[in-house]
């Protein structure tokens, strides 16, 4: 199944541009969500150093992570989300007339 | 309604003033130029409100045509041969970038050696290039095939190129019915989109990865297929507003019992006309299939055509070198695996050799007579 893209590609501005050109390529990132209980699992999995406590909150370094989602699957609370590097609804239309 | 003499580029500059366009982004090129001319006659005169972009090259016409589109303009450029070559770069960030630019063609022959004269071979250049490309027999099918690439264009989301070859058409005036601009409003309505929105803004044309590119590409080449219903819808509605049919992606003229199916696109069309009818005469039971959409191109209703004959007949003009002719290829393709009739395929006409209807039966017969041979392709009028 072809996944469903905007149809003109295109990406919001975004967690991108904080990653140092040239050395990330980044297909996604985590968002840290609600569910999270501060088990620090996911710390410990990051291969690249990317997350870290601050201020009783996992925080994602975008200038560092690789997008690789291991984090999200070892979270034992299924409270990370990989969020792909484009998004948005830009030029989103049906082949039938009307908008979606 | 109103009769009236024009060529085939200025029946392109009429096409393009009725479909109301915004934005025409050009860079003068020969035999495409006349309808530049006629579209800034308009404009002077008030005819047409659209903004004229005098580009330094082919390659910045398109770019900006491209850029007008994904600001939600109506957008017509025209050009051909080595122009359409040098925006060829273009040509695929603006299908892939899903604009519904609308371009004419007046097809040319590519240099090396340098050639001003007619030949398919700029429009074959470029047969990847995810451009719905569209071929007219006349000046009529000029005019009003602009009108439906807009249509067309605007539904599936992708540009279209529409093509009539230089001076056979572009220089020959014929009598064109213009029709109203308001039944055209009617027929034609614009729907303004968007891409670029200072209020939500984004970057168009990001890198992609490995992750999502085959997906995009994968939908392109979806709208494509999509693209040959629509069309078919499209001239099927044009016909009923207009009383004007040109079937679509494909015609049979007088193919309901034909044993040689010709197969051809674009003016040669209109000459095969005349010696189908000629061979009728003669009680032989030939007909014609015209393509009028390469890309999409219709394989299967190419194979629900030929279905019953014995003979088929490509005419090319314009030669993939160490393949073939480009419409031979795609009609031995279209037919593989169902239909085991032999394909003769013939490379005429090009760079404005003169290809005469009497040539064109000749070269039936010798394809009746050479059936059996296996050869891939053979050159006529050399
Ligand atoms: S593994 Fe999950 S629950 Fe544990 S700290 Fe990381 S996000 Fe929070
Ligand atoms: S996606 Fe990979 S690199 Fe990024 S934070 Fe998670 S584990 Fe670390």
């Amino acid at each position: 199944m072809a996944k469903k893209l905007p149809i003109v590609p295109s990406a919001k501005a975004g967690s991108m541009a904080e990653a140092p050109s040239g050395i990330i390529w980044r297909e996604q990132h985590p968002v840290i969500g609600d569910k999270c209980n501060q088990c620090l699992e996911c710390i410990m999995f990051c291969p690249e150093g990317a997350l870290k406590l601050e201020n009783g909150k996992v925080a994602v370094s975008l200038e560092l992570c690789n997008g690789c989602g291991t984090c999200a699957f070892e979270c034992p609370q299924k409270a990370i989300t990989m969020v792909l590097e484009f998004s948005g609804d830009r030029g989103i239309f049906p082949l039938k007339e009307g908008k979606s | 309604m109103s009769l009236t003499l024009l060529t085939g580029s200025e029946a392109a500059a009429y096409g393009a003033m009725l479909a109301r366009i915004e934005v025409l982004a050009y860079y003068p090129i020969t035999p495409a130029f006349p309808a530049m001319e006629r579209m800034n006659k308009f404009i002077e005169d008030g005819e047409m409100n659209t903004r004229f972009i005098r580009a330094e090259g082919d390659h910045s016409a398109l770019a900006a045509a491209l850029g007008a589109s994904l600001a939600g303009s109506r957008t017509f450029t025209v050009t051909n041969s080595q122009g359409l070559l040098y925006m060829t770069e273009v040509a695929y960030h603006t299908a892939g970038l899903r604009q519904p630019v609308v371009m004419a063609v007046a097809n040319r022959a590519l240099s090396a050696p340098h050639s001003r004269f007619p030949e398919q071979g700029d429009a074959i250049s470029q047969d990847a290039s995810g451009w719905i490309q569209l071929f007219c027999e006349n000046n009529q099918e000029v005019l009003d095939t602009i009108l439906q690439a807009f249509k067309v264009g605007e539904t599936c989301r992708l540009p279209v190129m529409v093509n009539y070859e230089g001076y056979i058409q572009s220089h020959t005036q014929e009598e064109v019915d213009v029709p109203q601009l308001a039944k055209v409003d009617a027929f034609l309505p614009f729907t303004r989109v968007s891409a670029l929105d200072i209020n939500n803004p984004q970057g168009i044309n990001t890198v992609t990865s490995p992750d999502l590119y085959m997906d995009y590409k994968y939908h392109q080449n979806d709208a494509m297929s999509q693209a040959l219903e629509v069309i078919n819808n499209v001239a099927a509605e044009f016909s009923r507003d207009f009383g004007r049919d040109w079937s679509g992606v494909i015609e049979g003229y007088r193919m309901d019992d034909a044993d040689h199916a010709l197969v051809t696109m674009g003016s040669t069309v209109s000459d095969g006309r005349i010696v189908i009818d000629a061979l009728r005469a003669e009680g032989k039971k030939a007909g014609l299939v015209k393509i009028r959409s390469f890309r999409p191109f219709p394989a299967a209703a190419m194979r629900a055509m030929l279905k019953k004959v014995q003979y088929v007949t490509v005419i090319d003009k314009n030669i993939v070198f160490g393949s073939g002719g480009a419409l031979g290829n795609e009609t031995k393709a279209a037919l593989y695996g169902h239909l085991s009739i032999p394909v003769k395929n013939y490379i005429c006409g090009l760079g404005g050799r003169d290809f005469r209807p009497d040539e064109l039966k000749q070269v039936m017969a010798l394809s009746e007579e050479r059936a059996k041979q296996t050869t891939e392709y053979e050159w006529f009028g050399l």
